[in-house]
């Protein structure tokens, strides 16, 4: 195996050099090269070599801006999102619209459990009996006890039942006690 | 520079064809020479190492781009300009059976056959065996002159 393949590449050594036909074409190209080209070649290679210059510096200006920005987002983050710690709310007024949004519901649901409870009793209790209003608010005070002094109450009595009401006061004990803490006060 | 950029142009363009291609790959060559000269070692020859640049410029590009076709509309453009004669036809030919051949016989020929270097130097800028690239060379002239009496 190895004999052969010895074999085969002295074969192509041997031959390496003969083609004739390439010798007629020689080592001419098709190709042409503009006129001038190689006399400013250099000066524009250096002129390409300071604009890539310039290109990999605005690409690392670039790169530390969008590195520094995704640090900050990162820390932002990590403050607000800390692992193990349930998410806060997202701000008070968010939690505000949640309570104004809720409260209005649980009065109207206590203001229809209010009104079934009036038409159940209506229904168990005869219509006759029950008042379309309350009689206490309705009910009038008579106007010579509206406004009743006590100096007028005092006239009323008469000169009896005046001297009950002094011994009264003497005796009670409840009198006494406050008048002298009055007077202590004093 | 100056003595180089001759040969290496010429190097560049016959891999890549188009002239635009060539000028910027020379450019980026020469660069990365500035770049990294204080990396060369100095323990090969300096032009196998400008050989080496341009090469691996010229295999970038072959990545990026398909050039297969370019040679037809390059070449038949800039004979166009001038009186087309038999051997121009021939040339041009020739430079096609070349395009045919995979990278590494066409790089392997070009620099054998135009550039005239040794399989020593051409080992040194592969960073291949002297014999593998024998071989390539030989598959390479036999598959262009099959091209030929083909498209004789």
């Amino acid at each position: 195996m190895l004999k052969t393949r010895k074999i085969k590449r002295n074969q192509i050594e041997m031959n390496m050099e003969e083609y004739p036909e390439f010798q007629k074409i020689g080592k001419k190209t098709p190709y042409k090269a503009p006129e001038g080209f190689f006399e400013d070649i250099s000066e524009r290679t250096l002129l390409k070599a300071k604009q890539n210059v310039l290109i990999h510096k605005k690409r690392l200006v670039f790169r530390s801006v969008i590195a520094t920005i995704g640090a900050a987002a990162a820390v932002i983050l990590f403050i607000f999102l800390k692992p193990g710690q349930e998410p806060r709310p997202v701000s008070n007024l968010t939690a505000q619209k949640q309570q104004e949004t809720t409260q209005p519901t649980i009065q109207i649901k206590q203001e229809t459990t209010q009104v079934a409870a009036i038409k159940e009793i209506k229904e168990a209790v005869p219509a006759k009996n029950i008042p379309e209003k309350s009689t206490i608010t309705e009910e009038k005070i008579p106007e010579e006890y509206a406004y009743e002094d006590v100096e007028d109450i005092l006239n009323d009595l008469s000169d009896e039942e005046l001297l009950q009401l002094a011994a009264m006061y003497k005796e009670d004990q409840f009198i006494d006690v406050l008048s002298q803490e009055t007077t202590n006060i004093n | 520079m100056d003595s180089y950029k001759k040969p290496i142009y010429w190097h560049i363009r016959r891999l890549v064809v188009s002239h635009e291609d060539a000028e910027d790959i020379l450019q980026e060559t020469f660069i990365q020479v500035y770049r990294f000269a204080s990396f060369f070692k100095g323990e090969s020859k300096i032009y196998t190492w400008l050989y080496r640049i341009a090469t691996n410029e010229c295999s970038r590009h072959f990545r990026k781009n398909d050039n297969k076709m370019l040679v037809a509309e390059v070449a038949s453009n800039e004979l166009s300009e001038t009186d087309i004669e038999n051997s121009d036809v021939i040339l041009l030919k020739f430079q096609q059976a070349i395009q045919q051949l995979p990278e590494r016989q066409k790089i392997v020929f070009n620099l054998r056959y135009y550039d005239e270097l040794s399989y020593e130097d051409i080992a040194q800028i592969l960073n291949s065996s002297v014999g593998s690239l024998k071989t390539n060379y030989h598959y390479a002239c036999e598959k262009i002159k099959k091209y030929l009496i083909d498209h004789a």
